[in-house]
């Protein structure tokens, strides 16, 4: 539904952001993974159509973005990693203003929608204060809501759940979940978990690339009976891969990949995704 | 921090602030254009441009550097939105304070040293010698005036950052401290400020000691009574009391801006903003939201409140001014006059430019822009919002001013005219309004903020200063958002403003419109990338009818070129120096050969219908008066650059010179001595109305008055039409002059036939309005619709005419033999000051100098675009406002509109029978002679506390006139500076009439013009002083001497003399 071809951006001093990227997302949630400086934020605004590529190709649903930005917009939710407000609008006001600037008609069945919106995202009892007074997740959940104005048939949330405590994190997970359907969802964070959790097919992003792509679930499986972990650090000479260590009650849990056992000490591992993350970061590929 | 290493640190964080470099290099080419302008003639010139340049720098420069660096310095953690982080940083205010105070002060002081650096060395190119007399110069200034201003304007606007946190706020402050020290300064006569006068004396004596940067103080001299403080004491006590001010604003400074919580942004703002809901929603809706976001801005009211503050005083103070001395009833055009032609197109486009920024970074600034340009709201509605709401600005800022002047004129008792308001603000808002469009425009386009404010800034600098001018492009076309539209008065009206706009207004309407389709195809959304590749924008049929706009704006500037080029009103002060010097390269050969004169002048003017042109043809009749033959005349253009036919009967052009406008003829037949010869002229002159009037060209439906003495071609080599300055002399290649000043000069050889002729004019002009030329009107006749006046002279006079078409009927007066004759716009009555000053001029001078070499002189209203008063022969110009509408002023001991009308009317004998016929006797014998004449009119008609007044009044200006005191002067006689031939003159006649007496000065004068008369030569300056001399008898001619020869201080000569200073 979402192709992208060899899109590439190189920012002035040289830094090259985007490089080649080609990507084809279906409909359903999509994760998109990366370290920090890795391109994910530049190529969630190239696919919304406020940033321009350097070179390249996207198309949505037979609409060539970068030929036809305006015709995106009318189908897209987006919300960017970091956003504001006015500070003399409502809630409420503010997402009239949104959907305003959206095309939606001034009527009863958009106030109707926007009532909702507010439901859905637990903000009706706020609708009526100004979004700059909001918590950090209440100003989140206004984001999600205002991607979500006119139905957009494509939402790219970027860092969406950045200053959010766990329940909300989860509340807004629900969400998405349940609003993904034939909807293309684009997500891009940095806790693996959640991708994992939510999105059946990811991107890893890094240095401007994707490095690795495909379903979650395929993802994690190839890893299977390789993922390797001890308390011991992996021996120097191993050809085992570090992976990551990580701590557990005050322990220290040293996690590798591996095609056999690198040692003593080590058990074999439920693989995760976040073990295949740091495998593609550290430029191994599984084999 | 309060360490080496934490000053060093501040720097290395400043100094990569572009704005930091880009504020001091452009505070370095303010000052360089500033000093290019100066071309100091001699030592005390030199030191009174340092001196002025100097000054420019704490009130032009300063609070514009100061203003744009503090928020770097001061706010930029809360600026930059590390805040939070740094308030948890181990901070200690005081040494915080310590360090952002030091680098700043360090920084503006800096800057005030390279423009000193700068000042001194382009004005010491010339002169080496001075050089380091200036450095010493210098080094005080910058102890007594740059160094406390810099420390004021530190602490003021860090105690500011620190206490509001706002970076607008910080602009706002030095915005108005600069506005609000420059209204100051025009209030008490700064000589900074041209046009400057003292308002309200209080104020000035006030600020003798206020001044913060002490130049009241500096220029002025310590009043003679009252607050008996010496220059110095008034300076020291002035900088111990702002010393006292910054440490108590330091002082009250508690925290740093990124620990007040009063900063943070999310600080809960209270539910009754939210109102918003009640609004319209759609287009609508976004133009009602954008302008809640510019009126709900703190500084919004701030704005009002200062707008208020500055236009009402101004108003109310300032529209009964007329000039020193003299007041108005005024009406609404003087109302609105005050601000509706420079303050408010100046600032209103300061606060369009802020409003602009409000508004097109609306979402930006909060935040919002990628959700915005994420949305399908198409670029043309986002930009069409806030053009609406820009504009809607525009016109309420406008409504405001209007509404302010109606409440300052009620205030006043003034009568309210809504015509006036409607027609004045129907002019003035299409200005703003493209001000405001251009300001969008570049918001639009320019995805940068801060590039896009400089780019608004930088226009508007263009636009609204001399800056232009000054680096060689003194094009009208070339000062963006100002459109050259002119205050009204009563003579001219309101009329021509129409035809400007008409004329600039579809051009630039054209360029914004253009430049504002661009700008919707360019739009980056309010985000910080390009949202369309340069290609893909472009190429779309709103481009092409942005290019049609385009085109069609160029065309107009063709258009207007061309008439500006018809107008000759292009040619530069630099060109015109060139094509003299040129002139004088290639011709002075001719200045000793034998040429013609112009002995009589048989002229038809021409006044076209619709007042905009006028055509003359003249028959000049030349006269062979030198012993030899004459094969070759040169004849050339005179000073006003007009393009005309000459032809002499029998003669060929053997070389024409279209760059300095002269033409050689060979006569067929040489002019024999005797021999006559006629000289056919004839020319058609134009104005578009699309160039300022200045001057005594004035070309306009209701009133126009032609100089024919600066038109009709001249023969022979004029030294009159050549470069006097030294200095200029020098770089155009001319070698020094070589003339003798007046005190030196030896005895007169030229004759003043030479410069005299007969005249016959004959004036059409639209029915129902009066011709004037000079002589008597000998015949008036109607016919094919147009009124025509023949005019002729019994006698040859001084050969100057000048020709009017006024819309008034004369009203005749008698005057002794002689008749006066007066065209203004309202009736004369018997007791009318210009009516008694003409009569009373007259009389004396007819009967005890010599006889008035005419029997009618006539008066005309003039409107205020060229000199106060001006007089040509038997005929003087004297400006409505000042000389017909004023009124002396309460404190006032004498009337100005007398006294001018005396001074004018004196030029009849100072200037049209003496003072003519020697190039440099063009001061003493003209206007000094004059200023004599108005203390004895006004002593006779108003009695000596009168004249009293009137010699007050010149001490006081001469006072004032010099920013550096003269210890040695050139003597009166020879003395060309305004303020040596009016104000120094009166006083050294004052006293001359104290110890010599009346009888002896116009004996004296008497002497003169029967000498003159016999002789046929020129007088002489010299010739008065050794008349005065024999009149005055010997034993005081020492004090003549002293008074009008020595080279002597005033104040040293009335001392020696036995006169005191002043009353």
């Amino acid at each position: 539904m979402l192709e992208v071809r060899n899109l590439g951006k190189t920012y002035r001093g040289g830094v090259r952001a985007l490089d080649g990227i080609d990507l084809s997302i279906p409909p359903g949630m999509f994760g998109l993974l990366g370290p920090n400086g890795a391109g994910k934020s530049t190529l969630m605004r190239t696919l919304a159509a406020i940033q321009l590529p350097d070179s390249g190709s996207i198309r949505f649903d037979g609409i060539d973005v970068l030929a036809d930005p305006v015709a995106l917009r009318r189908r897209l939710g987006y919300l960017p990693q970091s956003f504001g407000a006015y500070p003399h609008a409502s809630c409420r006001t503010m997402l009239r203003h949104m959907a305003i600037l959206k095309g939606l008609p001034d009527d009863a069945q958009t106030a109707s929608r926007i009532d909702q919106l507010l439901e859905l995202t637990n903000l009706t009892a706020h609708a009526d204060r100004p979004v700059t007074t909001f918590s950090g997740g209440m100003r989140q959940r206004w984001g999600i809501a205002q991607a979500l104005l006119g139905d957009p048939a494509l939402l790219i949330l970027d860092e969406p759940t950045a200053g959010l405590d766990p329940e909300e994190r989860m509340r807004l997970y629900n969400l998405l979940s349940q609003l993904s359907g034939e909807r293309v969802v684009l997500l891009s964070t940095h806790i693996v978990d959640d991708i994992e959790q939510l999105c059946s097919a990811v991107a890893v992003v890094q240095g401007g690339k994707v490095v690795a792509r495909g379903e979650t679930a395929r993802l994690v499986e190839e890893l299977a009976g390789r993922v390797w972990e001890s308390a011991e650090p992996v021996p120097a000479r191993s050809p085992a891969r570090h992976l990551s260590t990580a701590y557990r009650r005050g322990q220290p849990v040293h996690r590798c990949f591996a095609v056999s056992c690198p040692g003593a000490g080590f058990t074999p591992a439920v693989p995760s995704l976040e073990d295949r993350y740091f495998l593609e970061l550290h430029g191994a590929r599984p084999c | 921090m309060l360490t080496r290493a934490g000053w060093r640190s501040e720097w290395l964080v400043v100094r990569r602030h572009p704005l930091v470099w880009a504020a001091m290099v452009g505070a370095i080419a303010f000052l360089a254009l500033a000093a290019a302008n100066e071309a100091p003639r001699n030592q005390r010139e030199l030191f009174e441009a340092v001196l002025r340049l100097n000054l420019f720098v704490p009130a032009f420069v300063l609070p514009v550097v100061a203003g744009a660096l503090a928020p770097i310095v001061f706010l930029r953690e809360v600026e930059h939105g590390l805040g939070e982080l740094f308030a948890a940083y181990p901070q200690v205010p005081r040494a915080w304070l310590a360090v952002r105070l030091a680098v700043f002060s360090a920084l503006l002081f800096a800057t005030c040293a390279a423009l000193q650096l700068v000042i001194a060395g382009m004005l010491t190119l010339d002169y080496p010698g001075h050089l380091a007399a200036l450095a010493w110069l210098s080094a005080e200034l910058a102890v007594w005036v740059q160094l406390p201003a810099c420390l004021i304007w530190s602490s003021l606007l860090a105690w500011l950052s620190c206490a509001r946190g706002k970076s607008g706020l910080v602009y706002f402050a030095a915005a108005f401290g600069w506005a609000a020290y420059l209204g100051l300064a025009t209030l008490t006569g700064s000589p900074l400020i041209a046009g400057s006068l003292v308002a309200w004396q209080p104020l000035r004596t006030a600020m003798l000691l206020a001044d913060p940067y002490a130049i009241t103080a500096l220029v002025n001299p310590p009043p003679l009574a009252g607050l008996p403080l010496s220059r110095e004491v008034a300076m020291l006590l002035g900088r111990l009391g702002w010393l006292a001010v910054c440490l108590t604003l330091l002082r009250g400074i508690g925290q740093v801006p990124a620990l007040n919580p009063a900063h943070d942004g999310a600080t809960p703002r209270s539910a009754r903003w939210s109102a918003l809901s009640a609004v319209r929603q759609g287009q609508a809706g976004l133009l009602m939201l954008s302008l809640r976001w510019v009126l709900r801005d703190k500084f919004a009211l701030l704005a009002i409140a200062g707008w208020t503050l500055l236009i009402f005083p101004e108003v109310f103070s300032g529209m009964r001014y007329a000039e020193p001395l003299a007041v108005l009833n005024p009406d609404s055009r003087d109302a609105l006059n005050r601000v509706m032609w420079d303050l408010l197109p100046a600032l209103g486009a300061l606060v369009l430019l802020y409003a602009a920024d409000r508004v097109s970074r609306m979402a930006g600034t909060a935040r919002l822009a990628e959700l915005v340009a994420a949305t399908p709201y198409a670029s043309w509605r986002l930009i069409a919002a806030q053009l609406a709401c820009l504009w809607l600005v525009a016109a309420a800022l406008l409504a405001l001013t209007l509404l302010i002047v109606a409440a300052a004129q009620l205030a006043a008792r003034s009568p309210v005219a809504l015509r006036e308001y409607l027609e004045q603000g129907a002019q003035a808002l299409p200005g703003l309004l493209l001000a405001a469009t251009l300001f969008v425009t570049l918001h639009a386009v320019l995805r940068s903020r801060l590039v896009a404010n400089l780019a608004g800034l930088v226009l508007f600098v263009l636009g609204h200063s001399s800056v232009m001018i000054a680096m060689g492009l003194d094009h009208p076309l070339w000062k963006p958002l100002n459109l050259p539209l002119d205050a009204p008065d009563r003579v001219l009206g309101l009329g021509n403003n129409w035809d400007v706009l008409g004329g600039y207004g579809p051009f630039w309407v054209a360029l914004c419109a253009g430049g504002l389709l661009l700008a919707v195809r360019l739009h980056h959304r309010g985000t910080l990338w390009r949202q369309a590749t340069p290609v893909r924008a472009l190429l779309h049929p709103l481009v092409a009818v942005a290019a049609l706009l385009l085109a069609g704006g160029a065309w107009q500037g063709a258009r207007i070129h061309q008439r500006l080029v018809a107008d000759h009103a292009l040619t530069s002060a630099d060109e015109r120096a060139r094509r003299r010097a040129d002139y004088e390269l290639r011709y002075a050969e001719w200045e000793g050969r034998p040429q013609p004169q112009v002995a009589a002048v048989l002229t038809r003017v021409d006044f076209a219908a619709d007042g905009r042109s006028v055509e003359l043809r003249a028959d000049l009749a030349l006269i062979n008066r030198t012993a030899a033959p004459i094969a070759r005349i040169l004849v050339g253009r005179n000073q006003t650059e007009v393009e005309g036919d000459v032809a002499i009967d029998g003669a060929s052009a053997e070389a024409r010179d279209p760059y300095t406008g002269q033409i050689v003829l060979r006569l067929a037949r040489p002019m024999q001595p005797g021999d006559e010869r006629v000289l056919h002229f004839a020319a058609r002159i134009r104005q578009s109305g699309l160039s300022g009037t200045a001057g005594l060209m004035i070309l306009r439906p209701q009133f126009a008055t032609v100089p024919a003495f600066q038109i009709l071609p001249v023969i022979g080599f004029q030294r009159e039409l050549t470069l006097r300055d030294p200095a200029r002399r020098g770089r155009l290649g001319l070698p020094p002059l070589n003339v003798a000043a007046p005190s030196q000069m030896g005895a007169a050889t030229g004759l003043l036939a030479d410069r005299q002729a007969t005249f016959e004019t004959v004036l059409s002009v639209p029915t129902g309005q009066s011709a004037i030329a000079p002589g008597e009107l000998v015949r008036q006749w109607r016919s094919a619709g147009r009124d025509h006046f023949l005019f002729r002279t019994d006698r040859p006079i001084r050969n100057l005419p000048l020709f009017a078409a006024v819309p008034w009927p004369a009203q005749r007066w008698p005057a002794g033999s002689l008749t006066t004759e007066i065209y203004a716009p309202d009736p004369v009555g018997q007791d009318s000051a210009n009516l008694l000053a003409m009569r009373d001029t007259l009389v004396w001078l007819d009967r005890d100098v010599a006889p008035y070499p005419g029997t009618t002189l006539r008066l005309i209203a003039a409107p205020e675009t060229g000199p106060s008063g001006y007089a040509f022969p038997q005929g003087m110009l004297i400006s409505d406002r000042r000389g017909f509408r004023a009124r002396p002023a309460g404190d006032a001991g004498f009337d100005q509109a007398y006294r001018r009308a005396v001074h004018e009317t004196a030029h009849q004998w100072f200037g049209h029978l003496l003072g003519y016929g020697l190039p440099q006797e063009r001061a003493f014998l003209i206007e000094s002679l004059a200023k004599y004449a108005e203390l004895v009119m006004i002593e006779r008609r108003y009695g000596t506390p009168a004249m009293q007044a009137l010699v007050d009044w010149e001490a006081d200006r001469l006072a004032h006139a010099r920013l550096v005191p003269a210890e040695v002067t050139v003597p009166l006689i020879a003395a060309e500076d305004t303020e040596d031939m009016y104000s120094r003159a009166t006083l050294a006649f004052a006293c001359l009439r104290q110890r010599l007496g009346d009888k002896a000065i116009v004996g004296a004068l008497h002497d003169l013009a029967e000498m003159t008369r016999q002789s046929g030569h020129p007088a002489r300056s010299l010739d008065f002083v050794l008349a005065l001399k024999r009149r005055g008898g010997m034993e005081r001619a020492a004090i003549v001497d002293m008074l009008l020869f020595d080279q002597l201080a005033i104040e040293t000569a009335l001392q020696r003399s036995g006169c005191p200073v002043s009353s």
